[in-house]
């Protein structure tokens, strides 16, 4: 399992998260929620490995982070960022690259085992037909699944997801998180960055909360929006639309609400 | 009945046309030679020719070709840069400087010295490219304007140089130019090592690299440490730019068209980028050395004002084909 304890990491001379403790839970789906520059693509960073903590510490399985090898940690931790290269490779070939912490000796080659799992991998994303594609000539939304394949070809214990939704169009972003409840249900930690605050109350089992750094709140759906914190945060009014089922709509129109409905 | 048509491996049709150049090159020039006169009595005209002027010639600009289309592919792949090419970031300029400057200082020095020279020459260049880019957040324009600054300066510097010791580098307008006219078998000595182990080691670092062109956040994610393998990969294709700018002078654009060529033809998986380009690289650079030297015979066109005349469009084409990613 991945934990922050007491946390403070940040830019050289820019300290962005400050004492963030946390965990991600396997079977679990963790929404990571807040404001544009609060720090959440940090957080992922840090607990990833690409960002060094100033203070506080990185666990993994309960060992901290730094004493792990890369390898050990890249079979551990999956990673998708917000920003990718897009090489002039086909779509199976980099989903294939997701194998690569786990082949051993040189020159890396892959097995029968290592293909038959890329290949379960773009299935499972729904995008099996898009498997000799070049790269380069996907859409934004098809890039996007195929590098998530990618992340799920890496078999890791927790997979860290930064906006994931992006590029995506609203069927498959229903499709996204549904992927991700499914791979929890398998045992594994889903950790999602989104901007979407109704859909993270809709399909997270749990949700943290950032402002300015700070960790604001944490919880389930109904516990994060018990204080009002939520709507203050983000200056919008959330209604429930239905059994686990949220919307969300700005403060300044009331006729607007429960325009973003997202049904369960 | 349908006939089971194997496809030719891309490296043995390269590697061929390569052999195949590299004979025609040992074969024609100002004087044609009887290969097989030569073969038979090495000390016939035919003979001689061949294993004191054809042989160390064609074999520099064999080996050239081949380090700067494998130092072309790995700037390429490590700086995220389709324009990357030693000539276009300044790293020949820098090479070219730190040789000028050591002959300048010690005008008897010999081609290990003068390569070792080119080397630091390059490798300040190379850091100096990264620091900047990194400054400009390594945007496309940033790093080749960087290019263009620091190859501006290493050459004021290169003129200087030439301006205040004129004695010690009667030489250099041929080296600025580039060709492999002054070629001998002693100069192949230090290219030969050199530049077969460094273009071996890039192509088995081919794993490592096709993750770095992924980026480097998600390289790090797949258990890669990116800065360990692109200074790595850096240092290569410094040493190979600087063995090729020693012997060869300011070669331009072959580290810039080869790799591109190949990338249109086979992708850009570094497996196959790395060798062929390399392979490439030597058979372009064998091919316009004899086309420099055969097109005005008895008068040869330097091989560096042709790579330029072919090079520059090249450039702008590269550059309008990939404005959609820039």
């Amino acid at each position: 399992m991945l934990e922050l304890l007491k946390v403070n990491a940040g830019y050289s001379n820019n300290p962005v998260l400050h004492s963030i403790s946390c965990r991600f839970k396997p079977g679990k789906v963790t929404a990571l929620l807040g404001r544009n520059g609060c720090g959440k693509s940090t957080l992922l960073r840090t607990a990833v490995g690409l960002i060094t903590p100033s203070s506080g510490q990185v666990l993994l399985n309960d060992k901290p982070l730094e004493d792990c090898s890369a390898t050990c940690r890249a079979q551990q931790i999956a990673f998708l960022p917000q920003s990718r290269n897009m090489p002039q490779i086909t779509a199976l070939r980099l989903v294939q690259h997701g194998r690569y912490p786990h082949m051993t000796g040189y020159p890396r080659r892959l097995s029968s085992h290592d293909e038959n799992i890329a290949l379960h991998s773009l299935r499972s994303v729904g995008a099996q037909d898009l498997a000799q594609y070049m790269l380069h000539t996907l859409s934004g939304g098809e890039r996007q699944k195929v590098y998530l394949a990618m992340a799920l070809c890496q078999q890791a214990q927790t997979l860290l997801l930064d906006e994931p939704t992006t590029y995506l169009d609203a069927c498959h972003q229903f499709e996204l998180w549904e992927l991700c409840r499914r791979i929890a249900q398998e045992g594994r930690a889903v950790v999602v960055v989104t901007h979407d605050v109704a859909q993270a109350l809709t399909w997270a089992d749990y949700l943290l909360v950032l402002k300015d750094g700070h960790l604001a709140a944490e919880g389930s759906a109904e516990q994060v929006l018990q204080n009002g914190l939520l709507e203050s945060i983000f200056s919008i009014s959330i209604v429930r639309a239905g059994q686990s089922t949220y919307a969300a709509a700005p403060l300044f129109n009331e006729t607007t609400k429960g325009v973003l409905t997202h049904d369960n | 009945m349908a006939k089971n048509k194997r496809k030719l491996h891309p490296a043995v049709l390269l590697g061929f046309v390569c052999l195949l150049v590299f004979v025609i090159s040992l074969v024609l020039g100002a004087t044609p030679l009887r290969l097989r006169q030569a073969l038979e009595n090495p000390y016939s005209i035919d003979g001689l020719i061949l294993l004191h002027i054809r042989v160390p010639r064609v074999l520099t600009t064999l080996l050239c070709g081949a380090a700067f289309g494998t130092v072309g592919a790995l700037l390429q792949c490590v700086l995220h840069n389709p324009l990357a090419s030693p000539n276009v970031l300044g790293v020949n300029a820098g090479a070219g400087f730190g040789a000028t400057l050591l002959m300048a200082i010690i005008p008897h020095a010999g081609m290990a010295m003068v390569s070792f020279a080119a080397f630091a020459g390059a490798v300040v260049a190379c850091l100096m490219v990264l620091q900047i880019s990194r400054i400009a957040k390594s945007s496309r324009l940033a790093l080749v304007l960087t290019g263009v600054a620091l190859t501006a300066f290493f050459r004021a510097g290169s003129d200087a140089l030439i301006t205040l010791f004129p004695n010690s580098l009667t030489g250099s307008s041929h080296f600025s130019i580039g060709g492999a006219a002054n070629a001998t078998l002693q100069s192949l000595i230090p290219l030969g090592i050199i530049v077969p182990v460094c273009v071996c080691a890039a192509c088995l670092m081919y794993p490592q690299l096709d993750l770095l062109a992924l980026g480097d956040d998600v390289a790090h994610s797949l258990g890669l440490n990116p800065q360990r393998i692109r200074t790595l990969a850096l240092l290569l294709a410094c040493a190979l730019a600087a063995s090729g700018v020693a012997a060869m002078g300011l070669i331009g654009f072959v580290g810039l068209m080869a790799p591109h060529l190949v990338r249109l033809w086979v992708g850009s998986e570094n497996r196959l980028l790395l060798p062929l380009s390399a392979l490439l690289g030597a058979s372009m650079l064998m091919l316009c050395d004899l086309a420099a030297r055969s097109l005005f015979s008895p008068f040869e066109l330097p091989v560096g004002v042709l790579l330029n005349f072919l090079g520059a469009p090249f450039f702008l084409f590269v550059l309008i084909r990939r404005r959609q990613y820039a």
